[in-house]
């Protein structure tokens, strides 16, 4: 373990403790909703951290294409490795949120449809990369197949504004102000960037480990 | 390994060739607006509405768990009938969305009531006016 | 308005238990790469005709 790594980890950690603190012990309990609210403090970082994460898959994806780097195309698998696990978060305690308060675990409305089909796509990404034995082609197709599928991102994120959803509007990414009390939003901050830590410990891991394994089965 | 590779494809290829359909079949018009439908509604047949709550048209009965209420989106208004508790989000002056089928005598028949929240989040005791305006935009599903 | 706490401890007990597996997963990878790596060092290292051999010995991590 390099020691930037583990420099990583240690923040990552420090920085989900204080987001804990943050999310149940400063954040007050919201008016309308009560506490089933704190929810957000997952849901809503675990998304833009996945947004960051597949943004990280389209860059390395042309740098790839662009001069068949290696390291480039360890990082868009390692980056949507990551970014599959927080699709996943974010849907799975958006479900949770859902059932009390919309009353529902899940409706077909384009927020919801597009932020699934985001995620089954990336995980067509890592099967791929699985499936073709050829390291120069696996690495080709899915340096296609990850700039393709970042089209999906703008779509799953402007999806409450083109379309009529069940899914409210952003509270954060959006222009002007957030509405939403300022304690709420500090607390959110706090949330994004432990998770962001937790991505870049993540995927500097995972891109270690790729290298790696490359070198072991060379 | 190849069959077990087969079969993660397919399936991957299953589950988004049926979201690409839930999309452009439910996601494209998630719901109708009660001037929609009053425009043109099909006694019997399914739709999903949505709308405001209008203050002072929730009747709740908890022991029979008749639930009656009417949608409005400032032109037109649908009054609606359900059977069973609403989500928690639910609540007059706020957006709902509801599921269920046109009736022929006048009302619109729910089988399942959605809560729709605003983006807005609000401190206890925070001097704040309801964001009626904000959230009737929102379920127009207008842009800014 | 109820709390539903319940919904709150299940969201934070599952995201916990996903970001905590994914990370046993890298755990685990590292051990078997570690592992892996030694082995064909061992392997490699076999025929030892020199106590000083030439060459650079293989880079560990």
């Amino acid at each position: 373990m390099t020691s930037r790594e583990r420099a990583l980890g240690w923040l990552a950690g420090l920085g989900l403790t204080a987001g804990l603190v943050m999310a149940f012990g400063v954040a007050p309990r919201e008016a309308t909703q009560g506490n089933v609210q704190r929810i957000m403090y997952l849901h809503v970082p675990a998304i833009l951290v996945a947004y960051l994460a597949f943004g990280v898959v389209l860059v390395a994806s042309v740098i790839y294409l662009w001069g068949r780097a290696a390291g480039a195309d360890r990082l868009a698998h390692a980056s949507a490795e990551v970014g599959v696990v927080f699709t996943g978060i974010n849907i799975a305690t958006g479900a949770i949120w859902g059932k009390p308060t919309w009353g529902t675990w899940w409706t077909w409305d384009a927020r919801l449809t597009s932020v699934s089909i985001m995620f089954v796509i990336y995980l067509g990404y890592l099967l791929l990369r699985a499936m073709i034995e050829d390291r120069e082609r696996a690495a080709r197709f899915a340096a296609v197949l990850g700039i393709v599928a970042a089209l999906d991102i703008p779509l799953v994120h402007f999806s409450v504004y083109w379309w009529r959803t069940l899914h409210q509007p952003p509270t954060l990414l959006r222009p002007g102000s957030p509405p939403m009390d300022p304690t709420f939003v500090l607390a959110l901050m706090v949330n994004l960037a432990a998770f962001m830590l937790l991505y870049g410990y993540f995927t500097a891991k995972r891109v270690r480990l790729l290298r790696q394994e490359e070198e072991v089965f060379a | 390994m190849r069959a077990k590779f087969v079969v993660g494809g397919a399936v991957i290829a299953l589950a988004l060739t049926y979201m690409i359909y839930a999309g452009v079949t439910q996601s494209a018009v998630y719901f109708v607006t009660p001037a929609e439908l009053r425009a043109s509604a099909v006694a019997g047949k399914a739709y999903r509405l949505g709308g405001m709550v209008l203050l002072g048209s929730l009747r709740w009965e908890p022991r029979t768990l008749d639930l009656h209420f009417t949608l409005g989106d400032g032109t037109a208004i649908v009054p609606v009938r359900h059977k069973g508790t609403p989500p928690d989000l639910f609540g007059e002056g706020r957006g709902a969305v509801v599921e269920g089928t046109w009736s022929a005598d006048g009302y619109f028949r729910a089988s399942l009531i959605l809560a729709k929240h605003s983006e807005e989040y609000k401190a206890p005791h925070g001097a704040s006016q309801a964001g009626y305006k904000e959230l009737l935009r929102t379920l127009k599903g207008e842009g800014r | 308005m109820p709390d539903n706490w319940s919904f709150v401890l299940a969201a934070y007990g599952l995201a916990a238990l996903v970001l905590g597996g994914y990370w046993r997963r890298l755990l685990r990878l590292e051990r078997e790469l570690v592992a892996l790596e030694r082995r064909r060092g061992a392997t490699r290292d076999e025929p030892r005709s020199a106590p000083t051999s030439p060459g650079p010995p293989i880079p560990r991590r």
